[in-house]
């Protein structure tokens, strides 16, 4: 981003909190409006020019009659409305749809089973009703059916549109604003809400209002007042045509309940009282009604409407004797759950009215019932005209008037009691439907069973509480064939076959009376004989030699079925030996075959299947016999014999040695010798080539027989050489270095001379055409040495020889020996001397004594200086020149007349000259501070500069401190201006060295002595504290960095701190760097600090040369 | 759920139930976020950025930095909380971007309308002076009209185009550029006034 960019960017991030929030706001909400607005533009398109003329009339009708936005009314909708012109719809669909409140009522309990089942008209009969279905329609509610049919027309009421607690519901208000003014604002329950409060998609005909409806359950009322739009400038009021309230029901669970109590049944009527419970007055508040109705399971006969603030006393009249009967409790309302107007059920229940007489007491069993009858106690005749027995619709028998029980009845059978009497004259009839118990059905089966190899075994449990069943028969079966017809009691079979599957089959009969007849039953169990175990065999071998083998066979048996019945031995596929099944062992074989034992065995598993025959191998290789072998050796050869060895290696001693042969190079035989003969062959020609052959034989014992095999020796006898004349090249050598020595040899053969040794030292030779050239290093390392040929090698039809010569060349070879310079001195044991006095130099040499030593050369032996003999080891000579140093690159030297000149390295010797002998002599602070420039001074005590303040000057002649001191100088710049004389033995104590620099503008050297000081200076120390202090450093920017440099002379060691003190830098130069070097012999640590610039914007560098010993920067 | 439910295909929830989802650590606050108020956030990005692909990062960006900071905080105005919260993430991604090449966004345009009525940025060492300039601006957009001001704000602040501010109020582009150029030399005499070079 650019640098205006961003400072624009930040300026503009800077806006207040609350404009952005309140320009968001409605930045998003008219983003929603966009995204949900009908693009109309498309439409006035497709109308084309005439559209556009023809809307421009209406237009411009439009501006001169322009209407008053109209008030239409009110919707309410869960969800903003996707288009605020639709209307939402209904809740739901229009169809009322009735919803059960029945499970509030716990259904009655099923009449309880006492053996078999009873029905009818009994004593019990009130209990028996099944308030869930209690005229068996199977499905449904038939008196809410009913209900549902009879009420959806009572109507009237309103549904509410209704919402969860604290939910937010949208409320459209609908305007008819064909000339779209700009509606400003509404008052809702007193509220006002302006404009920018309408919720995205409100347009000027529907504004959408969003309501949070509160956790208030029930039905709430929006009442909308004082509608305001825009007439140009003037604000007016909408014209209010539609409904101002709309209702808003809050679901809840405070629906209405009713009680009913104080409930009587007689033979023709029903009484019961019900109050209504409804907290939040849904039923009153949204028009519905409450009733009590009464259903006889075919048309409701009555409907009572109910008042809903008060105890309802309810009276039905006109039932008939013991019928069956239901009422319900039914109000009709919004439950505010959404579905609207609906009919519900709540409260309801089936009845039968008082009969005359019941049956009572009924008890039943599975071939009998009996009974009692129960009388009403108001009821005069109490005595039955008939009782009969029925099954299904067959009357089957007729009873005894006052019989209390019937038996000989078929089990689990549906019988129908029908007892009549009088009423008055009416006969009328009870009926008690019921069914007798069921026998238990018995069970049979078997358990336990249990097996062996050769039997099985069993056990059968019967069940039969009612004795009804008998075992009829008991079968053994091997698949499907019966092997066994057994007695009733059996439970176990023997003598059978191992690891079969056999079958016990029993056959039971029973017979339940219960019309169905008698029932056979089969059941068998399937138990398979346990099997024997097949024989396994194992053969493995335990030795084997060169002619034979011992192995093991041995069988695992568990249940001893099995046998070894023959063992044999295979060679190949053929047999060759059949042994007893005990042979455990086979001998005289052949070495290094492959032998196969074969073991056969047989076993019955007692399984129908036979005796099984099975064979097992074992495979077995003899060892080998060793193939001797024979190797040959020369022992002797010369130009004409050949002695020879030989050696055979034969571990399984059957080879032997049948002669040897010589053959030459043709491959003709040309002699033969036994081995009992010596092995030597002679009168064989010179430089030739011959094979020895040893032929041997032997036999491995494998069947192949005996081979005859050869061993060779090729030979070539030694040729004439000879040596005709030596020359020495080198005569003298130092140590390590090679003799070259020319050498012209001769032979007759056609042979390559490749080597010579030469005192010991064998060494190539190199081919020169008529003479051959050799160098060798001798093992001498000094002295004089005769030079003698050993041997000469050669090689001749590929065979390298060596031929002893021993040959003397009659030529001596001299070896200079090492020679090092030790010490080069002055004779006056200094490293200096006075002008006056007469000096030479003295250097000692170490390894000299066998020589004479002659000069020794300066400066690349530029010049050589000739050497006086002092002893053995020192020679003297005479200096020449002083102050400077002498390297002394070489040095010759000599035995008898041979000389040699050894190069030297790192010899250097110096000496200084100075002064006179005759110096002034200081003792006191003003004399050294008066010296004379050019003089010669030693100081004969130690000078204590203290108080003193010392005046630089130039010194350029010979100060000698002979031993004392210079002490507590104070310095704030260099001691001298110039230094260019000589400084010995000058010791400076307790030096302080204050430098002060306001203005540095290059870079700066810093010295004790001198700025300026080229003189020399010997064996010289200064302690000293140095104080350097900058102000400034104002370097020009064309610096690279800001350097100072502290030196010391060579030879003057300081020895103390140096404090460096900048204050500040000014115009940095290029890197911003500062060096701080100490020059020279140092012993001490530098301190550099910085004032009132930030170090960092330094990097600090501490540049050493040569000596410092201490710390760095701190 | 009872029949009235049944209607509704979507439920969009409310700022509250979102942030409450936040604070529930439920990750379909950010599916209910992006649901409601993704498309206005991406618009957001868009002016600045002109990339698809940028402004759906962005956007993943904002939902992670509101998922970061519900809780600990609570916006009491959520929208307003995730339109700066993109645009401080647009402006980044288009600072990264701009650094190499310029971006033909609407922001740029949006911004260099600005030169004609703005100081030139002070140097570094009359940084003060922003703080100054600030104030002054802030006080001219408070004595704005309503509309004035969001047609500022969404210009300058949400670089909307001028397509956009026009659809959005239901007037015409020229009457948007009209009145953005109002502003401006509104704004220009304004600082003048203040003594501040244009």
């Amino acid at each position: 981003m650019s640098k205006k960019h961003e400072f624009k960017f930040d300026l503009l991030s800077s806006l207040q909190d609350d404009v952005i929030d309140k320009n968001t706001r409605k930045r998003i909400k008219l983003l929603m409006a966009l995204e949900k607005r009908p693009n109309r533009k498309p439409l006035w398109i497709t109308l084309g020019s005439v559209a556009a003329v023809l809307a421009l009339f209406i237009g411009l009708f439009a501006l001169f009659t322009k209407q008053v936005p109209i008030y239409t009314g009110m919707t309410v909708s869960r969800t903003a409305p996707v288009s605020a012109s639709a209307l939402p719809s209904a809740d739901g669909d229009d169809t009322v749809q009735f919803l059960t409140l029945s499970q509030r009522f716990a259904h009655a309990p099923s009449n309880p089973h006492h053996g078999g089942d009873f029905s009818g008209d009994h004593s019990g009969k009130q209990d028996d009703i099944d308030q869930s279905d209690p005229f068996k329609k199977g499905e449904g509610d038939a008196i809410e059916e009913e209900i549902r049919d009879s009420l959806s027309v009572v109507g009237g009421a309103k549904s509410i549109y209704y919402a969860n607690p604290n939910e937010t519901v949208y409320i459209t208000v609908h305007i008819e604003n064909p000339d779209d003014f700009e509606i400003l604002s509404f008052t809702l329950n007193g509220v006002k809400y302006a404009s920018y409060m309408f919720e995205p998609g409100s347009d000027l005909e529907n504004l959408i209002l969003k309501v949070d409806i509160g956790e208030v359950e029930g039905i709430q009322q929006y009442t909308i007042d004082a509608i305001k739009y825009v007439d140009g400038t003037a604000i007016k009021d909408v014209r209010m045509d539609g409904d101002r309230t709309v209702c808003i029901g809050v679901s809840t669970d405070k629906q209405p309940t009713v009680t009913v109590e104080d409930e009587v049944i007689g033979f023709n009527d029903i009484s019961f009282s019900v109050t209504c419970q409804d907290p939040l007055n849904l039923i009153s508040l949204s028009s519905g009604k409450l009733f009590a109705v009464l259903y006889d399971g075919e048309t409701l006969l009555k409907t009572v409407e109910l008042t809903l603030d008060k105890k309802n006393k309810v009276t039905i009249e006109g039932l008939a004797t013991n019928s069956l009967y239901q009422y319900a409790i039914v109000a009709s309302y919004d439950a505010l759950d959404g579905t609207g107007h609906n009919p519900y059920t709540l409260a309801q229940k089936a009845f039968c009215t008082k009969a005359i007489v019941l049956f009572d007491g009924v008890s039943i069993a599975s071939e009998s019932l009996s009974f009692a009858l129960h009388w009403d106690a108001e009821f005069k005749k109490q005595s039955l005209t008939d009782l009969s027995l029925y099954l299904g619709n067959e009357k089957v028998r007729d009873l005894d008037v006052d019989a209390t029980t019937v038996t000989d009845l078929q089990s689990d059978t549906d019988y129908t009691l029908v007892a009549s009497y009088k009423n008055g004259v009416k006969t009328e009839t009870i009926t008690l439907q019921f069914h007798t118990a069921k026998k238990v059905t018995p069970e049979i089966g078997f358990t336990s069973p249990a097996k062996t190899q050769t039997s099985i075994g069993f056990e059968i449990v019967e069940n039969d509480p009612d004795a009804v069943g008998v075992l009829t028969k008991l079968e053994l079966l091997l698949g499907s064939a019966v092997v066994q017809d057994a007695s009733l009691d059996t439970r176990s079979f023997d003598g059978l076959l191992s690891d079969n599957l056999y079958t016990v089959r029993l056959t039971y009969i029973y017979d339940l009376n219960d019309g169905t007849g008698a029932h056979t039953v089969v059941k068998t169990v399937q138990i398979k004989t346990e099997a024997k175990t097949a024989p396994t065999v194992s053969i493995t071998q335990t030795n084997v030699t060169q002619t034979g083998f011992s192995f093991d066979l041995s069988m695992t048996d568990p249940d001893a079925i099995g046998s070894f019945t023959k063992l044999e031995l295979l060679l190949g596929e053929v047999v060759v030996n059949e042994a007893s099944v005990e042979a455990r062992a086979f001998d005289g074989l052949l070495s290094d075959n492959v032998y196969t034992v074969r073991a056969t065995y047989v076993y019955d598993l007692n399984d129908g299947k036979g005796i099984h025959t099975k064979t097992i191998d074992l495979m077995v290789h003899t060892i080998a016999k060793t193939a001797p072998t024979v190797s040959l050796r020369e022992t002797d050869l010369s130009q004409t014999d050949l002695a020879f060895d030989y050696s055979m290696t034969d571990p399984d001693a059957i080879g032997s040695i049948l002669r040897f042969d010589l053959r030459d190079a043709t491959g003709a035989v040309i002699a033969s010798n036994l081995p009992t003969e010596e092995l030597r062959f002679t009168d064989l020609s010179a430089a030739s080539e011959y094979t020895v052959v040893a032929v041997y034989s032997y036999d491995l014992n494998d069947g192949e027989g005996i081979h005859e095999k050869e061993a060779t020796l090729r030979v070539v006898t030694d040729a004439q050489v000879s040596i005709q004349s030596a020359i020495v090249h080198t005569k003298q050598i130092f140590p390590n270095e090679s003799v070259t020595v020319q050498l012209a040899l001769y032979s007759p053969h056609n042979v390559t001379f490749t080597g010579v040794t030469i005192n010991g030292v064998s060494t190539s030779l190199k081919n020169m055409g008529n003479f051959y050239l050799a160098q060798f290093v001798p093992s001498v390392q000094s002295g004089v040495f005769a030079v003698e040929i050993d041997s000469l090698q050669y090689t001749v039809l590929g065979a390298e020889k060596t031929e002893g010569i021993a040959y003397e060349t009659g030529e001596t070879v001299m070896v200079f020996g090492e020679l090092e310079v030790e010490s080069v001195t002055l004779s006056n044991g200094r490293n200096y001397a006075y002008a006056e006095e007469s000096v030479t130099g003295l250097i000692t040499f170490r390894g000299s004594e066998a020589y004479t030593v002659k000069s020794i050369g300066i400066y690349l032996d530029e010049e050589r200086y000739p050497l006086t003999k002092v002893n053995d080891t020192q020679y003297a000579f005479e200096p020449l020149f002083h102050n400077s140093p002498y390297p002394i690159t070489s040095v010759t030297y000599a035995i008898g007349d041979s000389e040699k000149t050894l190069a030297l390295e790192d010899v250097s010797f110096q000496f200084y000259r100075y002064g006179s002998m005759y110096q002034t002599e200081i003792s006191t602070p003003q004399q050294l501070m008066s010296m004379d420039p050019n003089g010669s001074y030693i100081l004969t005590r130690d000078i204590d500069m203290a108080g003193i303040s010392w005046t630089p000057y130039a010194f350029n002649g010979f100060l000698d401190g002979n031993g004392y001191k210079i002490k507590n100088l104070v310095l704030t710049g260099s001691m001298f201006t110039k230094a260019n004389g000589i400084l010995a033995n000058v010791t400076l104590d307790n030096v302080s060295y204050g430098v002060y620099i306001a203005n540095l503008t290059e870079y700066h050297l810093f010295d004790l002595i001198s700025q300026e000081a080229y003189g020399t200076y010997i064996n010289c120390v200064a302690n000293a504290e140095m104080n350097i202090h900058i102000d400034t450093i104002n370097m020009p920017s064309s610096y690279s960095d800001i350097r100072l440099f502290i030196v010391s002379a060579s030879n003057f060691t300081y020895n103390g701190t140096v404090h460096v003190t900048i204050s500040q830098v000014k115009n940095s130069c290029n890197d911003d760097i500062i060096k701080i070097s100490l020059e020279g012999d140092y012993n001490g640590s530098l301190t550099a600090v910085k004032k009132q610039v930030s170090w960092s914007d330094y990097i600090w560098e501490e540049h050493l040369s040569t000596v410092m010993n201490g710390n760095g920067l701190s | 759920m009872k029949k009235g439910s049944e209607m509704q295909t979507k439920t969009t929830l409310s700022d509250q139930e979102i942030i409450e989802l936040y604070w529930q650590r439920q990750e379909k606050a950010i599916s209910a976020t992006d649901d409601k108020y993704g498309k206005y956030l991406y618009t957001i990005a868009y002016n600045i950025l002109y990339n698809r692909m940028d402004c759906e990062e962005c956007l993943n960006d904002t939902y992670l930095s509101t998922w970061n900071s519900i809780p600990p905080q609570r916006p009491s105005v959520f929208q307003v909380f995730l339109s700066r919260i993109m645009r401080n993430n647009a402006v980044d991604a288009y600072r990264k971007k701009a650094a190499s090449k310029r971006i033909p966004s609407e922001m740029v345009s949006s911004l260099d309308e600005l030169d004609e009525c703005t100081p030139h940025a002070p140097s570094p060492d009359e940084e003060y002076r922003i703080k100054e300039l600030s104030d002054a601006l802030n006080a001219y957009v408070q004595a704005l009209s309503d509309r004035e001001q969001f047609i500022f704000v969404c210009r300058y602040y949400y670089s909307d185009s001028i397509a956009m501010i026009a659809k959005m109020l239901q007037i015409s582009e020229r009457t948007v550029t009209r009145e953005l150029k109002e502003i401006r030399d509104n704004l220009k005499a304004y600082f003048e006034k203040e003594g501040y070079q244009i």
